[in-house]
């Protein structure tokens, strides 16, 4: 039964959308006519983004750019004669002549073909929308290309190699499956694949995620400052989208690898109306790498998506995709006399998008049912002690109005979450817990093109959470003018989040993550979460310039304060269960980043510098330490980063490196270790249970050693009659640099990342 | 016209691999090491006729699992008549598997006496002084028929601190089953005042009666007219020496397991205090009390 709150908050926001499209259709639809449909690529049925599409007559030209979903829809076009021309870079412009009458709502789409002679050329020549350096505002957008630069072992690239090579994006190490970006948490970061969300979609060895660039469209990152679309996590936005199964004709390739082994398949099942799209990966890691470097790797992972795309009609597309992923291992030296503790973590995912142009409205609409869930697990192998499920199902539309010079974009989504832990009191003595939730969201964000250069995009998000009746309110903006070749970019929001992703980061090993709600405030509990949802404000500040057409570089700046965060209380006990503190934290940072490509060499360079800052508060702090509030750097302050990426095309083989550079992650130094007993009585203290105690010298405070790594590959396609084969060698940690994963200070115990290991990749494609 | 490659971009390249050069290992030190050798923990008591230390070698590796070795001489001395004693070490094994070294010796400590504990091993000597507080004496109320509203404990004699005052109330009612007699403790922690000749702690025996009425009322256990009847108040505390004080007058183990805290141990960590327990009984020659009235 959904809460009557809700169904009002759905009506208000229902009215707000009519409203903003009433007030952008303005009064002319009656006396003009449209024209709108899709542009999609006549080879591969795929759709295609930022085609331009005209409509001239008379010396004066009406139009625009197609949408991520190659839509367009022009509005407002007087009855006549008109020169339709639609141009994409590396495709034959195609021209039509289209005779409009008033109240005309004509549905044309068009299949573009590609123009083999110019395609090499003018991919190097035109503007780019990717890059490394190409950075506006905290968002970066990312294409398969972009992916397949990044050496990855067995010649399966993944969409984590290149978000580990951001600046300001941190990995704990080389497994665990843990990003944070810009000091966010993981937990923190929104990462929706075709719209759907997923919680933990990187796997437990770094190289891999969720994501193979096999089945990869377009990404867009968001480091911070995101607009009004995008809601429900305070830190980052990854919004990956895939691409469409092969129209016209069956495809697929086949990877072998010590690392992973994989399958992809596609192709039509109607031809031009009905494609599939198969990606299967599974880990060979614990088999075959191991034995490459002669060292367990007890490490198992995998991942299946399926994506079936339809046309419907002349402007409607639906679009269903299903994802599995599975991880398990350990991060414990297996070496260890320690129990061997297993973490493993499974993702489910199904989601429905219709894409419509209607033909009465001036809009285009997005809906979206989808339905994701995770499962996580933590302990003995056999019998794992805790575990945590959360599961969310979300209806939602998004719409875009079209008006003369702005268009706005309107949003609502209705989202159920149910919470299901047990994790043995590990977290404020929870020991069990299922919660229902409901989470509603509406958006209206408005584009205002000010002259040529002048993009104003302002925008409020509304969110209505189980924590407080009144909805949050989230005010944004983004900004951004460009001048000639030089582009200056801002960002700013508010940000909400009351589902949180509770770890214990003082253990490094311990990638558990329990998912719980925030409930409301109550005076009858001591719950410190009660009614805190976490609260996040971002500041970012960037400047670009496009030098020449193979060099371009970059700067941007943030700052991103958070509230209500919640953290293990510090304790002497050498143990991980506790209670929670609520925290506040603050990052600050910028990127510089520069890029240079020609058609034999890419190369780019990053550094990122970051600091951050929590401040917990913690009743025993004033007795400890003499002080309300306790600051620290938490374990993924990670001050400098450098990132170097170099690719060489040298007659037919094409060479990558990359190094990382990373400096020391904080860590709690301990003293030494005694023991406890509390003495609060009279009588022998041998009848009073002791327990071991660390004597910590403070909370984080020293470093663990700097972390570099230089990765290389090298790799050859060959043209067969069928399609093609591809050879590579690589090597991971070329020069054998022992970085640490993490240290165990009570055992002085270190596990280090992945050595030396030199490997090979064979893939065949048809 | 094709550009060559800038030096910049190539010296950029060059860099990882001049770095890769001169890669070398860095150790990282998880644990800097104490001066301090020892932890001590326990209480010396007149009432007690062993006394008992438990020692916790401070050591750089946890290894909870295993019986740490103790090599160490454990010494007591009378700081008034200069008499030192010699302790016995022993080993225990707790319910949950870890290894305890306790030390012993057979005497019982005298009132208001100062005694020093040294424990020395290779690794140097941790030191203690304990003084055991003087003999004092409980006073309660006049027995009557019903406890007075203020419930007046005395503590006579010169102390420095009482902690773990505690007053325990039996109380019998009528409950939806039958009679029932329980017992309800009512903390009175930091809640003993200074008085001319020791301490009193003014029990709110009124208040304290009507809030368990109550609390038996508003619990579904007893009919809110029925009659309640205390049948004993007990009172319980320690006469402590003044280094058993804890921060805000609770033992919470989460709060006094911070290193540092409440300790008296010079050279080593932890915490031997010293005192002795009062217990008093009172009980009523024959008391009605209506709850809720």
């Amino acid at each position: 039964m959904i809460d009557p709150r809700i169904l009002r908050f759905v009506l208000l926001a229902l009215g707000v959308g009519m409203l903003v499209g009433t007030a952008i259709a303005q009064d002319s639809a009656r006396t003009t006519a449209t024209v709108f449909g899709f542009v999609t690529d006549s080879d591969s049925g795929q759709p295609l983004e930022a085609a331009n599409v005209a409509l001239l007559r008379d010396g004066a030209a009406q139009g625009g750019v197609t949408d991520r979903e190659g839509r367009f829809r022009v509005d407002g076009l007087e009855p006549g004669l008109w020169l339709f021309r639609v141009s994409y870079i590396g495709y034959r412009t195609r021209l039509d002549t289209l005779r409009l009458a008033a109240e005309d709502r004509i549905s044309f789409n068009v299949a573009l073909d590609p123009d083999g002679g110019l395609v090499g050329e003018l991919t190097v020549e035109s503007k780019r929308t990717t890059g490394a350096a190409r950075v506006t505002a905290g968002q970066q957008t990312v294409r398969p290309a972009d992916v397949e630069l990044v050496p990855t072992p067995g010649l399966s690239a993944d969409l984590v190699n290149l978000l580990s090579s951001l600046p300001g994006v941190v990995s704990l190490g080389d497994r665990g499956g843990q990003l944070f970006l810009r000091g966010g948490e993981p937990s923190q970061n929104l990462v929706l694949l075709d719209g759907v969300m997923l919680y933990q979609p990187f796997h437990i060895l770094g190289f891999f995620s969720a994501f193979p660039a096999d089945i990869l469209g377009r990404t867009d990152i968001y480091a911070g400052g995101y607009g009004s679309r995008f809601g429900e996590r305070i830190s980052s936005v990854i919004d990956v989208n895939t691409r469409n199964g092969h129209m016209r004709r069956g495809a697929g390739s086949v990877t072998l690898s010590p690392f992973v082994s994989g399958l992809r398949v596609e192709g039509p099942l109607i031809r031009d109306r009905l494609s599939f799209l198969g990606s299967v990966r599974r880990s060979v890691v614990r088999e075959a790498a191991s034995r490459l470097v002669a060292q367990s790797l007890p490490f198992t992972f995998g991942d299946a998506f399926g994506k079936f795309h339809v046309v419907l009609g002349p402007s409607t597309r639906l679009s269903i995709m299903g994802i599995q992923t599975f991880d398990r291992g350990t991060l414990n030296p297996l070496e260890s006399d320690r129990e061997v503790r297993e973490v493993a973590w499974q993702n489910s995912a199904a989601g429905l998008r219709l894409l419509v142009i209607p033909r009465a409205l001036p809009l285009t609409a997005d809906l979206r049912v989808s339905w994701s869930r995770l499962h996580t697990e933590e302990g003995p192998a056999e019998a794992p002690d805790r575990s945590s499920e959360i599961e969310n199902l979300d209806v939602a539309v998004d719409g875009t109005f079209f008006g003369k010079g702005t268009s706005v974009d309107w949003g609502l989504s209705l989202r159920t979450i149910r919470i299901k832990s047990t994790i043995g009191g590990l977290y404020q003595n929870i020991e069990a817990q299922d919660a229902n939730l409901e989470h509603a969201a509406t958006y209206v964000e408005a584009k205002y093109r000010f002259g040529p250069g002048i993009l104003l995009q302002p925008g409020l998000r509304v969110q209505f959470f189980d924590v407080r009746f009144a909805p949050f309110l989230e005010p944004r903006l983004r900004a951004v003018w460009q001048f000639r070749d030089q582009q200056l970019s801002a960002a700013a929001g508010i940000y909400h989040q009351a589902v949180l992703g509770l770890s214990d980061r003082r253990d490094a090993a311990s990638v558990f993550t329990a998912w719980t709600n925030v409930p409301m405030e109550s005076d009858r509990s001591d719950d410190v979460r009660g009614g805190r949802a976490q609260l996040a404000r971002h500041l970012i500040l960037g400047y670009r310039v496009t030098q020449t057409s193979w060099l371009e570089w970059s700067v941007e700046a943030y700052y991103k304060r958070l509230e209500n965060l919640f953290i293990a209380e510090w304790t002497a006990f050498p143990r991980f269960t506790t209670r929670l503190q609520p925290a506040s934290g603050k990052t600050r940072g910028f990127d510089a980043r520069v890029e240079t490509r020609t058609s034999r060499f890419y190369g780019s360079v990053t550094y990122g510098y970051s600091n951050s800052t929590y401040a917990a508060q913690q009743a025993s702090l004033v007795l400890w330490y003499g002080t309300e509030k306790l600051r620290f750097n938490p374990p993924h302050d990670r001050r400098h980063q450098i990132n170097a990426l170099g690719v060489f095309r040298v007659k037919g083989l094409e060479t990558s490196l990359r190094w990382q550079f990373g400096s020391g992650l904080p860590f709690s130094q301990a003293v030494g270790f005694d023991g406890f007993a509390l003495v609060s009585d009279i009588g022998n203290i041998a009848d009073v249970p002791g327990s071991r105690r660390v004597i910590y010298e403070a909370p984080f405070n020293a470093r663990l050693p700097a972390y570099h790594r230089l990765d290389v590959s090298v790799e050859r396609r060959i043209e067969t009659k069928s399609g093609a084969v591809h050879l590579q060698l690589s090597v991971i940690n070329v020069y054998d640099r022992r970085n640490l994963l993490f240290l165990d200070v009570f055992t002085i115990e270190r596990a280090d990342q992945l050595p030396f290991i030199p490997s090979f990749g064979i893939k065949l494609e048809i | 016209m094709r550009r060559s490659l800038p030096i910049w971009v190539a010296v950029a390249l060059a860099l990882p691999l001049l770095a890769s050069i001169a890669a070398c290992e860095e150790d990282v030190l998880g644990v800097t090491g104490a001066d301090q050798p020892f932890t001590m923990f326990g209480v010396l008591s007149p009432q007690l006729d062993t006394q008992w230390v438990r020692v916790f070698p401070i050591e750089g590796v946890l290894r909870p699992e295993v019986a740490p070795r103790l090599e160490a001489v454990m010494q007591s001395t009378d700081l008034r008549t200069g008499q030192v004693r010699l302790w016995n070490d022993s080993l225990f094994q707790e319910a949950n598997g870890s290894f305890a070294h306790v030390f012993w010796s057979d005497f019982q400590a005298l009132f208001d006496t100062p005694y020093s504990i040294d424990v020395s091993g290779d690794q140097g000597s941790t030191h203690v002084d304990v003084s055991v507080p003087p003999e004092t004496e409980l006073v309660l109320p006049e027995v009557a028929d019903q406890p007075p509203t203020l419930f007046r404990v005395d503590v006579v004699g010169e102390v420095p601190r009482l902690i773990r005052i505690e007053i325990t109330y039996r109380v019998r009612y009528l409950g939806f089953g039958g009679i029932v007699d329980t017992e309800f403790v009512r903390s009175y922690e930091n809640r003993a005042e200074r008085a001319v000749n020791g301490w009193t702690i003014g029990v709110r025996a009124g208040l304290d009666i009507r809030d368990i009425a109550r609390e038996l009322a508003d619990g579904g256990f007893r009919r809110s007219d029925a009659p309640l009847k205390i049948s004993r108040l007990t009172v319980r505390l320690i006469v402590a020496n003044q280094a058993w004080d804890p921060p805000g007058g609770a033992f919470h183990p989460e709060v006094l397991v911070q290193p540092g805290l409440m300790s008296n141990v010079a050279n080593g960590f932890g915490f031997v205090g010293a005192g002795y327990r009062h217990e008093g009984i009172w009980i009523p020659r024959d008391t009605v009390i209506v709850g809720d009235s």
